[in-house]
């Protein structure tokens, strides 16, 4: 992540949930996933990545395979669990609620 | 992931979970290092660029092993690991630490692991927990008759508790203390007289014949049957298994055996019962209280326990037994009664169990002074090793683990140690704790030894306990270190301490170390030193009347089935008989000897006066005063007329002629004596005799009442005293054929009254020498942490020492800065172990016999043979500081 947006604790763990939602990814997809997503402002670090997503694996969030990478190489899939779906509709209606105070704070 | 799984994965699949983890980041960076290609590096550049942007794998892999679960009992495993490899570099410090704390918590836990069994384990009963014991308090005694216990009930009030309570499945009642003689057999027995019931509430088997049946239980009639226990069935009937049906005579009375309790069954009681009799007959077994109406309101007797309903809490039943005392209250106007119920111990007597918890509490404090002498010592070594050690422990910080990291590294290794110690602790309590409860029991004096029902054994309890102070042991003797060794500014402070000269804080640690010990060290001594003094003056106390050359002949005419007239009769013969004999110069006749074991109070009052005293008293015939040598100093004893009918004479000490009548003649005073049917006999005081410690040794308080020995009550004497002259073992025989040719089967105790100092002796025998012997382990303990401490501030200042001689000190003025420097915290701790001293040593007075808790010459000996002894242990390691060569010295940085 870079610099400035690491002061947004829970942003990772949402970006994450957000970048499954389409099917399973592995580390380093997810993480190009959420460039995209968000037009290349957070660029994931593996040193951040990883443990996020053995917390949240530990968590009940994510669940993980070894599968097949698009170059045939064996790598570890992420995929979304009920929990972590739920938790995505929680940490959404979170982070929208601290954007609009946020917004509604600095337009004041 | 289940979480809990997650941390079986995360522990025991340790292996799995590294090769998962660097599968994947492996896979992670060949994934990058072909994007990067793709974009058109070339792969030596793509895999360098990769690896950039990857950072470290290692600080990936540690980041997620971080937040992985366990990873706090994964940090404590290395640790251990890293302690075990630390340690075996050391045999030496490991041996001696764990010997020591083996050593520590082994006594602390046997110590334990007694109280534990007296103390805090329910009663050895099926499903023990829901047992109850009820006590009562109630607002006076006064007209009452209390038989061993003022917080026992009468029996109306058990049958009202029992029948009207909504609270318990059964309620039982007994009486302890009667000691009966089965068959006319030496030894007494313990016997208990209980409720019908009594077997079946506290759900005990009978395994010959049956238990009680209601009839039995009849106070109004008396049907004579007994259960007896497995113990006495078998050493006495020799385990006969046709016994039930038989019958024996107990205290001559003829009782027929019904039944033969279960193995291992002793009653509820510390004192298990060795046969068990129904309440009916308590009159025929009381002996010399057999006039007592056993049935009525004013004597207090029985002690209840019962068995709490399912799903009843403990307030909810006190409450319930409330509603019933108040009940009572309103029957008895002027008398309030306070019910209480608690679970069941052996120990569970109001008047027992607050001095038992606080006599234990206290000896485990003493023991585990000790052990934290002990740990001060190790604190030390640990200390001395660590400032070895910090160049390792400044290159881990240096490297990056944090502060606290460092500690809890240190900690580890102390508090594995100490659970190797504790471990070994253990394995010592197992067994000791029985041991050392046989050789305490061993030396009471023999009239004390009654069968217990203790069975000393390590339980969880013990094992919970000896766990928690091996981790209070590791983090005694490690946190210190710890955090000196991790101080921020180690370094510089390490070049301080070994080569600056006037360091001011050096070794203050060490200093505090110290000074704990020896106030430890100072309280168990002086307070052993006080339980020697108490112990010597027990041998040596004038009580006040002359023990030597007395005999005391102890009978009890009532348990051997006289009658009062019968008695009269006797003592009247037993004067004439023993009169003439050879050796018998004077003999008196009474209720008990003075320090004897029979007590008896009664309430006194001065007419006019509102207050009645409870004054304790004894029965005595004429020649008392002059068979123990208590001089009547005005007045005169007791007349012969005065012992043949019923007399109002009275002879009162000059402590209670002074309390009562001060400035005025005592002599033809009346004192009003409050007797059991509510009317008031009126006494003359006819002499004042001196004061002595009659009732108890060393008692301060004088007060003390002198009666004849009443016509109607002639079952009370039960005690001759004889002044002799000559040979005692002579004596002894020709008393014993004299009284064996008046009744041969009457059971006797010939002993002398110096006897009656025994158990005054063994109790502060005991003490002094449990306390004598931690003192001495104390002791021993400290001074090794001073010599220690000492002749390791030698070896760190040679230099400094070289320098002071190298310019121009003498050795023994080296010397004594030395030795001085070494005794200020001695003294420091030594004046903190006095005061602390002072300030405790007053739970110790009951076992002083009027030694005071601040007795001077404890307290002046005491502390100045530990500060000498201290001086030593100061002085032998200093003196290496005068081998000090100062070219050496100088040369050596």
């Amino acid at each position: 992540m870079s610099n400035h947006s690491n002061l947004l604790q829970g942003t990772l763990d949402l970006l994450i949930l957000k970048a499954l939602t389409l099917g399973e990814l592995h580390g380093l997809g997810i993480s190009r996933r959420i460039e995209q997503i968000t037009q290349s402002t957070f660029q994931v670090k593996p040193g951040s990545l990883f443990p996020a997503l053995h917390r949240m694996e530990e968590a009940g969030w994510l669940t993980s395979n070894w599968g097949e990478s698009e170059n045939n190489r064996r790598a570890k899939f992420y995929r979304l669990t009920r929990a972590g779906k739920a938790q995505l509709g929680t940490e959404k209606t979170e982070w929208e609620r601290i954007s609009v105070a946020i917004a509604c704070a600095l337009e004041s | 992931m289940n979480r809990i799984l997650c941390l079986f994965h995360n522990l025991f699949r340790r292996r799995k979970f590294e090769s998962d983890l660097r599968d994947e980041l492996d896979a992670y960076l060949e994934m990058l290092v072909e994007e990067k290609i793709a974009t058109g590096l070339s792969p030596a550049k793509a895999r360098r660029a990769a690896k950039v942007e990857l950072g470290s794998m290692e600080s990936v892999k540690e980041a997620v092993r971080s937040v992985s679960a366990g990873d706090l009992l994964r940090q404590l495993w290395q640790d251990v690991q890293y302690a075990v490899r630390m340690l075996k570099k050391q045999p030496g410090v490991v041996v001696i630490a764990v010997l020591t704390i083996a050593l520590g918590i082994g006594v602390n836990a046997s110590i334990f692991s007694i109280l534990n069994s007296l103390l805090l384990r329910p009663l050895p009963a099926p499903d023990a927990d829901s047992l109850v014991s009820l006590y009562q308090k109630v607002s006076s005694t006064k007209n009452r008759a209390v038989i061993g216990g003022q917080y026992r009930f009468s029996y109306p009030e058990y049958v009202g508790y029992r029948d009207q309570n909504r609270v318990l499945n059964g309620l039982a009642a007994y009486h302890p203390e009667v000691r009966v003689l089965v068959d006319d057999q030496a030894q007494e027995a313990e016997a208990q007289v209980v409720s019908c019931n009594y077997f079946s509430v506290l759900q005990a088997k009978i395994a010959l014949g049956r238990g009680f049946l209601d009839a039995d239980c009849n106070l109004d009639g008396s049907t004579n049957v007994l259960v007896l226990s497995d113990a006495l069935w078998r050493h006495q009937f020799a385990g006969d298994p046709g016994i039930v049906g038989r019958t024996v005579r107990i205290n001559r009375i003829p009782f027929t055996i019904v039944g033969v309790a279960a193995p291992g069954f002793g009653g509820a009681n510390l004192v298990s019962a060795a046969l068990w009799s129904p309440i009916s007959a308590m009159k025929a077994l009381s002996g010399a209280e057999m006039d007592l109406n056993y049935a009525g309101n004013d004597v207090y007797w029985l002690e209840l326990i019962g068995r709490r309903r399912e799903g009843v809490s403990l307030p909810e039943l006190r409450a319930n037994l409330e509603l019933i005392a108040r009940e009572f209250d309103r029957q008895t106007p002027g008398l309030q009664r306070e019910v209480s119920a608690t679970a069941s111990f052996l120990i569970g007597a109001p008047s027992q169990r607050p001095s038992a918890l606080a006599a234990g509490a206290v000896i485990l404090i003493a023991v585990s002074m000790v052990l934290m002498i002990a740990c001060a010592n190790l604190a030390n070594l640990m200390l001395a090793r660590s400032i070895a050690r910090s160049q390792e422990i400044s290159m881990r910080m240096a490297l990056g683990a944090s502060r606290n990291r460092v500690v809890r590294q240190l900690l580890t290794e102390s508090v594995f140690l100490a659970s190797i110690g504790g471990a070994l602790g253990i394995v010592f309590a197992w067994w000791s704790g029985d041991i050392l409860m046989h050789v305490l029991l061993s030396h009471l004096p023999s009239s004390a030894r009654v069968p217990l029902q203790i069975a000393v054994h390590a339980d969880l309890y013990v094992i919970g306990y000896a766990f928690l102070l091996t981790l209070v042991t590791g983090a005694a003797f490690g946190l210190l270190p710890a955090f000196r060794a991790t101080r921020p500014d180690l370094n510089s402070l390490l070049r301080q301490e070994s080569k600056s000269l006037f360091g001011r804080r050096r070794g203050f640690g060490r200093s505090l170390l110290v000074a704990g010990q020896l106030a430890f060290c100072m309280v168990l001594l002086i307070a052993s030193g006080l339980l020697v003094r108490a112990l010597l003056h027990a041998q040596t106390a004038d009580p006040g009347f002359t023990m030597r050359g007395v005999a005391v002949v102890s009978y009890d005419l009532g348990r051997a089935g006289y009658t009062n007239a019968q008695a009269a009769v006797f003592n009247t013969e037993l004067i004439d008989r023993l009169h003439p004999l050879p050796g018998v110069r004077q003999l008196a006749l009474a209720s008990g000897s003075p320090l004897g074991t029979r007590h008896f109070f009664a309430m006194f009052q001065v007419p006019g006066q509102m207050q009645a005293l409870p004054l304790p008293y004894l029965e005595v015939s004429p020649d008392f005063f002059s068979v123990v040598q208590v001089p009547i100093l005005r007045g005169r004893s007791f007349s012969r007329e005065e012992l043949t009918r019923d007399s109002n004479a009275v002879i009162v000490s000059e402590s209670l002629a002074r309390s009562l009548w001060a400035g005025e003649e005592p002599l033809g005073k009346v004192l009003q004596q409050g007797s059991a049917n509510g009317g008031k006999t009126n006494l003359e005081v006819i002499g004042v005799a001196r004061d002595a410690d009659v009732g108890e040794l060393g008692d301060r308080d004088h007060r003390f009442i002198y009666l004849p020995p009443y016509q109607h009550d002639q079952l009370m004497v039960q005690t001759a005293l004889v002044r002799y002259g000559g040979d005692y073992s002579a004596l002894s025989n020709t008393l014993r054929s004299a009284f064996k040719s008046m009744d041969p089967a009457l059971k006797l105790d010939v002993t002398r009254l110096e006897d009656n100092l025994g158990p005054y002796k063994a109790i502060s025998s005991i003490t002094a020498g449990i306390a004598g012997a931690l003192g001495c382990l104390a002791l021993g303990l400290a001074m090794i942490g001073l010599y220690g401490t000492v002749a390791y501030g030698v070896s760190c200042r040679t230099r400094e020492i070289g320098l002071r001689v190298a310019m121009g000190a003498k050795p023994a003025n080296v010397l004594s800065l030395l030795v001085r420097q070494a005794m200020r915290p001695v003294i420091l701790g030594s004046l903190a172990g006095v005061g602390l001293c002072a300030a405790v040593s007053k739970i110790l007075s009951g076992l002083l016999f009027g030694i005071s808790p601040y007795d001077a010459v404890a307290y002046s000996v005491v502390p100045a043979l530990l500060v000498a002894i201290a001086l030593l242990a100061a002085w032998i390691p200093a003196r290496r500081a005068l081998k000090v060569d100062p070219v050496v010295a100088l040369r050596e940085n």
